[in-house]
């Protein structure tokens, strides 16, 4: 106890009060945020008619998880696979090709409107109801012998989700100062050496960022996973929808799958927490 | 990909080579090219999946499943039928949306891949909707083309509380008023509702429930269907007093918000045993003996719909219908057939239902199997079965549902008078079918109250 | 401002690859899409016909009551929650931010209701807006506030929709919001603390204008994800009851997929394309306006 004077009293009452108030928000959002999770959660170790009573308590069961992965019409695991390679694939394409085309538009003097219309463009595709698109691409990787294959699906999340990256990563891309660019440029960098050693470290929170969403929509996405893949390639999203019975939704069993079904997302996010938070953070430099 | 072959598959392809190497190897032994199924995840898939087995068990045909979401399957077959070549050898139809395929052209006859092909005298042929007549546009059983045979039944019929109505000294009803006077009895809300009904609206929920109303009370969507005379009837003095009655148990003997209940909730209120009467499909019984997923088990009965005193019951249908697609070679259309062809047969449907699925042959109905206390709603589908009515055979029929949906959603919600709904749904539905080009009309608006 | 010198070839190599994506595989569905727009497509004896018939399926769509719903459902529907979404995600990113190293676990903890597929959410929530059994409605008992009709009653349901899209899809603005925070030049904000402006201004002043480019990108970006809501909807409500929580892409999906009406449904769709890219467009040329 060193502060006694009033005015430092009160300047560590108002930090007080400003943690108190900032915490208090912050753990209001988390049971908010965690209140549905939470009940989904538990919903998988419930039967049905548990589910179904509202009952407080109740005896956790593990039947939803071995039907969900082991049940007789059961493809889930199958299903993870394809979701993994589906999702990292098209995240990867998207966030290369994304990358280096709002670059070129950003940075490399095209024409306003070419610029204007790319962007246009992305926007319109992208305004496009899926249910219209999914009939169209059958027929087209039908056509070219890669229906039912995991190359279509990612070739079409990739083009499907192109439009956003681009769009994210341009204007993350607008906020890069330029000075440090030029800089870059007069100390001799090459263009790669530019991009690796300035560009990329800057703007790392929103290459982080627009990764992530660019992984979970596609990992998430539905009407055109299912237009272009079969049982055998199928993807989580897909497998789920199966439990929304014409005659009876498998709510426990839903729930089940869709808590296996986020725990990869979950663990990325808990491991890649570190690398997620420094890329947050590493534009602060500037 | 072998490595992520479905499990299905994986399962057959093992109990083929199985076979093969076995010495009591039959005869017919994989005389026919492997097949695919499209099919959509149900209740009964696990009893569909087994008979599948059983056959390649038997044949040592290879059969592969690809099983889909609900709302799903539709798109896969009509993906399919509508490229050079469909990747499905068998379409499993839902009795929605059958129309399309049978207008489409895209079935081909079964009696073109094999002339002496006939259905099994046992099989239901549930209000004829197994031929369709390209000539007249019709489901026609007389001059039409056999195009499906069915594989699922999945009809409506009455589920209520056995135990209450032993209790209560209650009798099974005939008619609606019969009906209305038991709910009544039992109705104690909020614990315990009436009768529940699926007035919800969606892609087709309400139409589905009222149609057995409207049947069962004389009333029709059009004057003859089967004639190829598509005059609107909806706004009948029949179908009024059937959308009366429908309106009656609602406010009488239903819920807060019978608006918004829909399938889900009606099992749910049933297996928590919080309603007396619930319509619903066949396929939902097998969750209420189920202690898992009810607390009413063995408490749950079966009857017959009720109807209008001097009218048949008439238990609406959304079975699934197997048919062959025009687009595949000839060689795997004889595939397909052959698996058609062995599932109607008695033995096969009785094992069906043995392994939990739900066949289509009065030879179940009329089994041992039948009359098993646990399958006690056997007996009722018997009767049930040739009074189930179809709800149109037209592909308009998906815009008319939609039609009907809201206009009797909006009703039962109390937005607008019956009578101005049936006129305004009849105007609508004849709009939809004039600019189709079917021969229509209608009746007069019906006079308000 | 003088502009970066990059070699052409660079231009045109870093630009290719999305530019053959965009052609190859976007600009043949979207040229089908305006194309059936016009016609009336027919399938008999298992082949397809196409009739073009002008503006047809255009003018019907003045006439469509359901179209007209949907839009006025989707509008509310895009506008309230993409607002709260923003808003929240952006004080909580602020917060975060103003906490520190210890809101790692809550960066985490937030983002996870996006990982859910919206086809759970919407099974999910219907059943905890249950009237009867719901844990909202069991809450609300306890509390003795009594039981309400979240999903039965026209008036109260689109709010419940939109309580549902704002708990599923806040994540999304927090996160790139997040990384706009993050990535504030710290100087300015330290200079200005130094400068003893209260915490209110310094928001006012020098946070929101920074922060005003990514917040404009995350609202337009969040809005056309809303308006091709689905997912959620689709077992929520279905669009009831009557027409509560009709939305555009329901309407599109009925007519297009259900009713099998490709040239209708692409009327629908190319329509809502070209108001909703209309409105975003006038949107960028103010945001620039004002941003120079």
């Amino acid at each position: 106890m060193t502060a006694t004077t009033p005015a430092h009293r009160r300047r560590a009452w108002r930090a007080t009060r400003r943690a108190v108030l900032l915490n208090g928000a912050l753990i209001a959002a988390t049971i908010l945020t965690l209140g549905p999770f939470l009940w989904i959660a538990l919903a998988s170790f419930k039967t049905q008619i548990v589910l179904l009573m509202g009952r407080v308590t109740f005896t956790p069961v593990t039947m939803n998880y071995d039907e969900v992965l082991f049940g007789r019409t059961s493809t889930f695991a199958s299903n993870f696979v394809n979701s993994v390679i589906v999702a990292s694939v098209s995240t990867v394409l998207v966030m290369i090709v994304g990358f280096l085309a709002g670059y070129s538009l950003i940075r490399m003097r095209w024409p306003k409107f070419v610029i204007n219309l790319f962007l246009l463009w992305a926007l319109l595709f992208n305004l496009v109801p899926p249910v219209t698109l999914a009939g169209a691409w059958y027929e087209l990787f039908r056509t070219i012998h890669l229906g039912n294959d995991h190359v279509a699906l990612i070739l079409a999340h990739t083009t499907l989700h192109l439009p956003m990256a681009l769009w994210l990563l341009s204007s993350f891309l607008r906020d890069v100062p330029r000075e440090l660019e030029e800089a870059a440029l007069i100390d001799g960098a090459g263009f790669t050496k530019l991009l690796r050693r300035v560009v990329v470290p800057v703007m790392m929170p929103g290459i982080v960022a627009t990764a992530v969403l660019v992984f979970i929509f596609s990992w998430n996405e539905f009407p055109v996973a299912l237009a272009l893949t079969n049982n055998t390639s199928a993807t989580v999203p897909v497998g789920i929808a199966k439990y929304a019975q014409e005659n009876e939704i498998k709510y426990t069993q839903m729930a089940a799958a869709s808590v296996l079904s986020a725990i990869p997302a979950l663990l990325a996010l808990i491991f890649g927490q570190r690398f997620i938070v420094k890329g947050l953070t590493a534009g602060a430099v500037k | 990909m072998i490595y992520e072959m479905h499990r299905i598959r994986a399962a057959l392809a093992a109990t083929v080579a199985a076979c093969a190497l076995g010495a009591a190897a039959p005869a017919l032994a994989a005389d026919q090219p492997p097949i695919t199924v499209v099919i959509n995840q149900s209740p009964w898939l696990d009893g569909f999946a087994g008979i599948v087995e059983r056959y390649v068990d038997e044949t040592g045909n290879e059969v592969t499943l690809d099983v889909n979401p609900y709302a799903g399957s539709l798109e896969k077959q009509r993906n399919a039928v509508r490229s050079a070549e469909s990747e499905y050898d068998l379409l499993i139809i839902n009795g929605i949306f059958y129309p399309e395929m049978y207008h489409g052209g895209f079935l081909e006859p079964l009696t073109n891949i094999d002339p002496d092909f006939k259905l099994d005298p046992q099989i239901y042929t549930y209000d004829d909707t197994l031929w369709f007549d390209p000539e007249t546009k019709t489901v026609n059983s007389e001059t039409g083309d056999l195009l499906t045979v069915p594989v699922n039944p999945n009809i409506t019929m009455m589920f209520y509380r056995q135990d209450l109505y032993e209790e209560n000294g209650l009798k099974i009803p005939e008619t609606w008023d019969e009906l209305l006077a038991n709910a009544k009895v039992l109705h104690n809300p909020p614990e315990m509702i009436g009768m529940l009904q699926r007035a919800s609206r969606s892609t087709i929920s309400i139409t589905w429930d009222y149609w057995p109303y409207l049947i069962s009370h004389g009333g029709s969507l059009f004057r003859d269907e089967a004639g190829g005379d598509f005059f609107v009837t909806i706004n009948s003095p029949e179908a009024l007093d059937a959308l009366k009655t429908y309106l009656t148990f609602a406010k009488e003997v239903g819920p807060d918000n019978p608006a918004s209940m829909e399938q889900g909730d009606l099992i749910q209120y049933m297996v928590t045993g919080r309603t007396a009467h619930a319509i619903l499909p066949v396929a939902a019984q097998a969750q209420m003996d189920d202690p898992n997923k009810s607390i009413v088990p063995g408490k749950v009965g079966y009857m017959q719909i009720p109807h209008k005193e001097g009218y048949p019951s008439a238990p609406a249908l959304g079975h699934w219908l197997g048919g062959i697609p025009k687009n595949i070679p000839a060689e795997r259309k004889k595939a397909a057939l052959a698996f058609l062809d062995w599932f109607q047969q008695p033995e096969n449907q009785i094992a069906y239902a043995e392994m939990g699925g739900s066949p289509v042959s009065a030879a179940a109905y009329e089994s041992d199997f039948a009359d098993r206390p646990e399958n006690r709603y056997m007996p009722v589908m018997r009767e049930a079965s040739p009074t189930a009515r179809r709800l149109w055979t037209i592909p308009e029929g998906s815009e008319i549902v939609s039609v009907l949906e809201i206009g009797l959603n909006r009703t039962v919600a109390g937005e607008i008078e019956p009578v101005d709904a049936l006129n305004q749904m009849a105007a609508d539905i004849e709009k939809i079918v004039a600019d189709a080009g079917y021969k229509t009309g209608r009746l007069p608006d019906l006079a308000a109250d | 401002m003088a502009r970066l010198k990059h070699g052409t070839a660079a231009r045109t190599l870093s630009l290719l690859p999305a530019l053959l994506f965009l052609v190859l595989l976007s600009a043949l569905p979207l040229a089908n899409l305006f194309a059936l727009s016009f016609a009336e497509v027919n399938w008999t004896g298992g082949t397809q016909s196409w009739r073009w018939v002008g503006f047809e399926n255009y003018q019907a769509l003045a006439s469509d009551s359901l179209f007209h719903a949907g839009i006025l459902n989707t509008l509310l529907l895009v506008l309230v929650a993409t607002s709260l979404q923003v808003a929240i995600g952006l004080a909580l990113a602020l917060m975060c931010s103003a906490v520190g190293r210890k809101s790692h676990a809550y960066r985490t903890l937030f983002l996870l209701p996006i990982l859910i597929p919206g086809i759970i959410i919407g099974a999910i929530w219907r059943l905890m807006y249950n009237y009867q059994f719901g844990i909202i409605n069991q809450v609300l008992g306890y509390l003795g506030l009594g039981q309400v009709d979240w999903l039965g009653s026209a008036s109260l349901a689109m709010w419940s929709v939109i309580i549902v899209d704002v708990w599923h899809w806040t994540p999304f603005a927090f996160l790139l919001l997040l990384a706009a925070v993050e990535s504030l030049p710290q100087d300015v904000v330290e200079a200005a603390k130094i400068d003893g402006a209260t915490p209110y201004k310094r928001f006012r002043r020098i946070t929101l204008p920074l922060l005003w480019p990514a917040i404009f990108v995350t609202f337009v970006f969040r809005a056309i994800i809303a308006f091709k809501v689905f997912d959620e909807v689709y077992l929520l409500t279905g669009g009831g009851p009557g027409t509560a929580t009709e939305v555009i892409s329901f309407t599109i999906y009925q007519r297009f997929f259900i009713q099998d009406n490709p040239g209708y449904g692409s009327a629908m769709s190319v329509t809502v394309m070209f108001v909703v890219a209309l409105v975003v467009a006038v949107a960028m040329t103010r945001q620039r306006a004002e941003a120079q």
